[in-house]
């Protein structure tokens, strides 16, 4: 799943440190998110969407594999 | 930081202190184990008290509140969760395959005659270890799997 949070947090100059922070999780996952190789629970969806006023699907582009 | 890590260090070192007291007051054959916990118990005990009293002073109360905090954030970090059961998961099989190896290696020892009769011993004992463990997935996978 593809998601839009490296250039949403960069947009708001933010660093992965303070995003972890916010979120309660640790850099390493911000990191992985960011990467595409980790697909966060719904639940840190949520707190993603909810820190960049935006809703789920804006930040996470769900592709059905072929 | 909590009272309970005091009186716990205190319990550790007075039950250690006991145990070094038996050690040197009595002869039994419960000689070396009274020595091992000695250590076992008044280490940690030790450990325990100074960490009490080094982050209980004032100026440590504060590097502490973000040790807790980072500690909190790591233990309930959803992607170190997913690790943490992923890596348990290999474990399991690579454990279930090294009971199987051994149990092997140990059946041709028996076959052949060597190591007797630890190798007999060793099968029979693997053996248990590798239902055990089998049984423990299954189990715990049931229990899971209700509770969700």
């Amino acid at each position: 799943m593809k998601n839009r949070l490296e250039e949403l947090r960069k947009q708001r100059n933010i660093r992965q440190e303070e995003l972890a922070a916010a979120l309660q999780v640790s850099r390493q996952t911000i990191g992985s998110l960011e990467n595409g190789r980790y697909n966060p629970s719904i639940i840190l969806a949520f707190k993603i969407a909810r820190y960049f006023g935006m809703s789920i699907e804006e930040i996470f582009i769900y592709e059905e594999e072929a | 930081m909590k009272k309970s890590m005091l009186y716990t260090g205190m319990a550790y070192c007075i039950i250690g202190l006991s145990c070094l007291m038996a050690a040197v007051l009595t002869e039994t054959w419960f000689d070396g184990m009274f020595w091992g916990l000695f250590g076992a118990l008044t280490c940690p005990g030790l450990m325990m008290l100074w960490k009490y009293f080094h982050w209980t002073r004032p100026e440590n109360r504060e590097e502490y509140a973000r040790r807790l905090d980072e500690e909190r954030i790591e233990m309930h970090d959803e992607r170190k969760v997913m690790l943490r059961d992923k890596s348990g998961r290999i474990a399991y099989l690579i454990m279930l395959g090294v009971y199987c190896v051994l149990m092997l290696a140990f059946s041709i020892c028996s076959m052949g005659g060597w190591f007797m009769p630890f190798a007999r011993y060793a099968v029979f004992g693997l053996g248990i270890l590798l239902v055990f463990q089998w049984f423990c997935g299954i189990a715990a996978y049931g229990w899971i799997s209700k509770r969700l």
